[in-house]
Parts: structure tokens; sequence; C-alpha cells
């Protein structure tokens, strides 16, 4: 236990090493030791598809442990849709295994000559070859790896043809629909010529104090269970919020050009449940369930089984493409998930190609023949699969947005909504002020899984948020008072979830009434006995943020890439709030004072006294010899 | 209807009104379990409800989305909403 095993792809060696006590308890695992190795492995040369990049692999803390939804964990490498950090987090039960398997952290270094996959069991990592799945999808892919391994209890995580082709936007699929799915994180592993590391261990993880774990656990099981966060996501899903956007206003419709849709009832969560949904699952040790699996008649009349949607994909095709109808969102996102494809990415991309379309920005020349009206299913299919086939339309967006609008000209860059390169999600925060903020700093571009106060959508009394907090933040949403400190907070619990492998479903990032920093504490002492306070768990949360921010400014980063999307800056045309934008003023003061509060200067640059207390010396000085004095 | 997935635990609880808030004009109201809808007093809008529990109930539709659509576009454009 405690391993991090480095593979050399290219001499097939591997080197295992002990986890130092001190990067532990500074980064604990997950996202949080991925982004200091990152950070050290790469620099602002390195190529994302070149073999100088890392693929890093790593469990939370907490992963694979008897503990209520320890299940999460971390991809990272430079990105090759942004050209930055990239770092994506997933469920499931592949974190878990790899621990049962001996390992905690995984670093793959240069490109293996032929395609293979790694074979982590029992303290061990064999190379195999991997040619024979060439034309698998990601199913099939992971089926052919448990019937080789002859272990139908193997968890795979793997690529599909996207990521094989190093489309810059795929994704690591496990199951039939968990991914790790933002950054692109599928193509550094296809660049890597690695299409899937299978995992299966008999292990036993050991823990500090059995009895304290179990106490406590039983304790935050019964807390999660009875809040009404868990109630509407075991039935629902992430597709609560599907609904939720609709009615509020805040849809995101048609490439962001409405924030209210008049698209028919059909897209409403309960249609999902009553017609498609045939069972829940859920990821490792996870009450929830918050996984669809759903069946679909698709229009050739073939019926077939899969695992989701979450909102991203129903309202990512829905709204934003304007497809009102199940049957092409649901075979879009079985597409995705066969293929590898980044579900968020790929309606964004989509979206903004059917808005250049509508603006005559391109036509069916551009097209490969595609009529990218609105809603129709046969232009969103031939996009996903022109992407996939390299061809076409596809052949361009496959190498990311940017390249596709510099090939395309004629100001389509304009129309594409991002923050750092990453696209933003199918809902419309501009009218949360909150959110807005943490959409415009996060660290890995445009995210809802690293600062989006949700909260915020509640209307919560500031006496509660007080509690939590420790500042009142006015229930208005549309209020820019104090909510500095709310995005603060939901990021330093974002990424301290991330580095325990806690999922932030069962956390107070969803809901007041599930696990907050309190019980991550009690967990991490019970089942480590690595004794934290509350303070210095969050301490850890941030540490991780300025280090992301950190390896941002040694990208050349700052303040002026700390924006929302200029679309963002027009009014809601539609819904109670119509009229609603990002004010320019008051923004800007609310992103003064966030730098304030994290100890950054006027351009968003981490101060040696805030670097300093948080223990970043070291790497503030490396940034500072990359780009010049005053950067760090 | 959709399935039910609540835990047996989570079902027991008192019955009386609960607060929900209204999705159009934030407004809080109550309704009781097992009503399947309610009317926000303050601005009519009618919502299709769901219990998880008998005391967590949460708006989860309008009762007709093209009413309401129309209803939005018509406050956006400086009508009543009417």
């Amino acid at each position: 236990m405690n391993k991090l095993a480095t593979i050399d792809l290219d001499r097939r060696q591997v080197t295992v090493e002990e986890i130092a006590p001190d990067l532990r308890r500074r980064f604990l695992g997950g996202r949080g030791i991925n982004t200091h190795l990152l950070f050290h492995a790469v620099d602002e040369h390195t190529d994302p598809l070149g073999p100088g990049n890392v693929l890093l692999f790593g469990t939370g803390l907490l992963t694979g442990l008897p503990w209520v939804g320890a299940s999460r964990s971390s991809f990272s490498a430079k990105s090759p849709e942004t050209g930055h950090l990239g770092d994506s987090a997933g469920g499931g039960h592949f974190g878990a295994e790899v621990r049962f398997a001996g390992f905690d952290h995984l670093v793959l270094r240069n490109r293996a000559a032929e395609p293979v996959y790694l074979w982590v069991h029992d303290g061990q990592i064999e190379l195999r070859d991997a040619r024979h799945l060439e034309a698998l999808t990601l199913t099939d892919t992971q089926d052919a790896i448990k019937h080789e391994l002859g272990d139908t209890r193997v968890q795979v995580a793997a690529i599909g043809p996207a990521g094989r082709r190093c489309v810059r936007w795929a994704c690591i699929m496990h199951t039939m629909a968990d991914a790790w799915g933002r950054t692109g994180m599928g193509a550094v592993m296809g660049s890597k010529n690695v299409w899937a590391i299978a995992a299966r261990g008999g292990a036993t993880l050991p823990v500090a104090d059995p009895a304290a774990l179990a106490k406590v656990t039983r304790t935050h099981y019964e807390q999660i269970t009875r809040s009404k966060g868990f109630l509407a996501t075991s039935s629902y899903g992430t597709l609560v919020r599907l609904n939720n956007t609709r009615t509020q206003g805040y849809e995101g419709g048609f490439n962001h050009q409405r924030n209210m849709t008049e698209l028919p009832g059909e897209l409403d969560a309960d249609v999902f449940l009553d017609r498609y949904e045939i069972a829940k699952t859920a990821c490792f040790n996870c009450p929830t369930h918050c996984r669809h699996v759903h069946e679909v008649t698709l229009r050739d009349g073939t019926r077939r089984r899969g695992g989701g949607p979450e909102y991203g994909g129903a309202g990512g095709w829905g709204s934003q493409c304007g497809a009102a109808d199940w049957r092409t969102i649901l075979e879009a996102w079985d597409y995705c998930n066969d293929m590898g494809l980044d579900v968020l990415s790929a309606t964004a991309y989509t979206a903004w190609l059917m808005e250049l379309y509508e603006k005559g920005v391109i036509g069916e020349a551009d097209t490969g023949g595609l009529s990218l009206r609105w809603g129709d299913h046969d232009a969103i299919m031939g996009v996903l699969r022109q992407t996939v086939e390299r061809r076409g339309i596809g052949a361009l967006i496959a190498e990311g947005w940017m390249h596709a609008a510099r090939a395309i000209g004629r100001g389509a860059e304009r129309f594409f909504d991002h923050v750092k390169g990453l696209s933003i999600e199918c809902d419309d925060v501009r009218g949360h002020r909150a959110q807005v903020l943490g959409l415009a700093t996060s660290s890995r571009g445009a995210c809802h899984l690293r600062s989006r106060y949700t909260l915020e959508e509640f209307a919560l009394p500031s006496s509660v948020t007080e509690a939590l907090i420790g500042v009142p933040i006015p229930s208005d949403a549309a209020s820019y008072h104090n909510k500095e400190h709310a995005t603060v907070w939901t990021e330093n619990v974002c990424a301290l979830a991330d580095a325990l492998g806690a999922c932030k479903f069962l956390s107070k990032w969803l809901s007041t009434g599930l696990l907050g920093v309190d019980e991550f504490r009690d967990a991490v002492e019970a089942a480590t006995g690595m004794r934290f306070t509350t303070e210095e768990l969050v301490r850890v949360g941030d540490r991780i943020y300025n280090m992301e921010r950190l390896f941002l400014v040694r990208q050349g980063m700052s303040r002026k890439d700390d924006a929302p999307p200029a679309k963002f800056y027009e009014p809601w045309t539609h819904g109670p709030r119509a009229g609603t934008r990002v004010e320019r003023e008051p923004f800007e003061a609310l992103l003064d004072r966030y730098y304030a509060l994290r100890g950054w200067d006027g351009d968003g640059i981490p101060t040696p006294e805030a670097l300093r207390a948080l223990g970043l010396e070291r790497e503030g000085a490396l940034v500072a010899s990359a780009r010049g004095p005053g950067r760090c | 209807m959709a399935r039910d997935y609540t835990p047996k635990h989570a079902k027991v609880g008192a019955v009386g009104p609960v607060a929900l808030r209204c999705k159009a004009c934030t407004a809080r109201f109550e309704a009781t379990h097992p009503a399947a809808t309610a009317v926000c007093p303050g601005c009519g809008e009618a919502w299709r409800i769901r219990w998880f529990t008998p005391d967590s109930g949460m708006i989860i539709a309008p009762l007709d989305w093209t009413d309401y659509q129309a209803r939005a576009r018509s406050r956006a454009t400086g009508g009543s909403g009417q």
C-alpha cells in the first residue's frame, strides 16, 4: 500500500516507490498528489501529445476504504484540448480496484512502441499487447480484456476509437458511462499507445482504527440518506438539474443564445425516468445510486442499453443543440460513450457548429454535406461520426476548437463559449455571481466540478451560509456581495474532495445536509490515523488550488484569462430573471476581492507571502525563473 | 410514475405542510403530502410535485411546459405573464 508506480512505456520498465509521508500530508492523494507530480514533471514547453507529457493516475486518500462513496480517482496530464492543466476525476469501481491491486498512483512516461494495455494486479504491473483491440468500442474493449484475463471482476479504464486517434477531447471510460471526461485525458493515453488499464487485486487496505471508521461510516451514511440532496439525486441523478435550469431560466439554449428555450415538454427528467430508465447503479460503496441505466429503441429499430445520461448530455443535446427528443439524446450519449468522446465537449462543439451554420459562417461545403439545423438528429450524429473518423468538419474539431476556428476563419472563435480554452457547460449561470466567478477562476478552465457554488441556487438564508462558510452569503443569487468567500470555499472543498476520493454529490457542495470538511476530517483520522484540524484540511485544498494556479501562471496565464465568456455580458432574454447579465465593473471588483482573499496580486499571481504560508515557495521560485520577475 | 428508490428508513417522517420555493417568482409557499400538484399563491404558476418522503417534497416541473414557456416569453416582452 501507499505505492507509486512509474511505468516507462518506451523501456517497458516499472519502478515502484513509497509515497513520502510529507507529500501525503500536504496533498493527501488523488488530484492533490497528481497536481504536485504533474507540476514537476512537465513545463510550459511540453507538447501535450508528445512523449514528454506524463499521464498520472491517482486514487484518493480514502478511495477503496469502507467509507461512504470512497470511489473517486483522477487522471492528470498537460491537456491537449486547452494546452494547460489537464485533470479529470471519475467514479465507478476502478480506483478502488487499483488500490486493491497494490497501487495508489501510476505515472505513465514516454510512449509504447506498439499499442499495449496495462495489467495491474497483486502488486505487479504488466504491459500486454493491445493490437487486437483496435476495432472495438469501449464496452467491447472492456469485455475483451476481462475475457482475456479470465475474470469478470477485473475493472478496466480504457480509451475508445476517439482516444486511439488522439481526438483532443477524447475521454477515458470505465463501465458503460463512468468517465474521466474533461480536458482530453483519453487523447494523452492514446498518444502513449496505452489503450487500457486493467486492475484486479485481493489486498485488504489497512485501516488505522477499524471500529472508529465503522462508527464514522454509519454516522455519515445516516446523515447522507436523510438529506434532501440525497433523496433528489437517488431518484433523478443529475437530471434533477435539467428541470431546474429549464424552469428557472438558466437553461443555456442554442449555444447560449437563449436562457430559456421553448422546446417541448418531452425534455423533462420524469419523461426519461418513466419511458427509458430500467435500473440504477452506484459507484463503489455509495448509497446514492445516481447512475441511470436506460434502454431505447433507436430510429433504425435496434434496441440498445446504455449507462446514463447525466445532465450535461441531456441539457447539452437538448437545450444547447435543440434536440428535445430522448431517442436522439440517448443515441448521441451512447455513441460518445462507445467511442470515448467527452460528452460535455461534444455538446459544446456541436452547438457551436450549429450556431456557425445558422449565422452563415459555415455552410455545407465546410461540414462535409451536413445541414447543421438545430435539433436535427442526423446533424448531431454526423458531427460525432465525422469527429471520430476525422473527416469533414469533424477533422477540424478533433484538433480542438481553437484549431477549427483558425481553419474556418470569418470570426468563428467569437461564437465559442469557453474559459481558458475549455468549453462552458450547457447551463447558463450568468445570473449566479459566485458561480460566474468560479467559472472564470476555475483552474482547468470552465468547470462545474471545481468551483460551482451550487448552494447559490437554493436562496439559502445568510445564517445558514455563515455557519457553513464563516461569512454570510446573500441569498440573492444576483448579489455580488461576499461571493468571493463562497467561491474560494467551494474551490477548496472541491480540491479536498478530489484529493480524498470523495464524491461531491455526497458533500455540502450539493446540499447543506451532506458531508462537510468536519466529516472528512473524522473519516481521515479513523481511516489513516492522520490528524488534521478542519482548518488544516481546508488549507490542503487551498494548497492544491494554488499549485494549480502556479501551473497556469507558468503557462503565461493571469487576470486576462479569468474572464467569463463574452455572451455572459449580454442580458438574459427570458424567464423569471430576464435582463440579468454580468456587469463588468462589479464583476471586476469581485475578482479583486477574490484575489485578495486568495493572497494573489491584482494580476492574479500568487504572492510570495501566500505561497510561503502554504509551503509552495520552491514551486513559486520555479515559476518566477520561468516567467520572470513579478511572477511569484 | 417513476420508480421510488427512497430507502425504507428515510420514508418515516411527519406528515404536514412543507415549504417549497416557487421556481418562477422564488416566493416560498406550502404544500402537503400527497398532493401531486401545487399552485404558487404569489404568481399563480402551477407545479408538479414529487414527494421523496412525506415531509420532503420538491417542485419538479411546470404542470404544462408550453403554457409556462409562453408566460415566460410574455413577461420578458413586457407582458404580465398571464
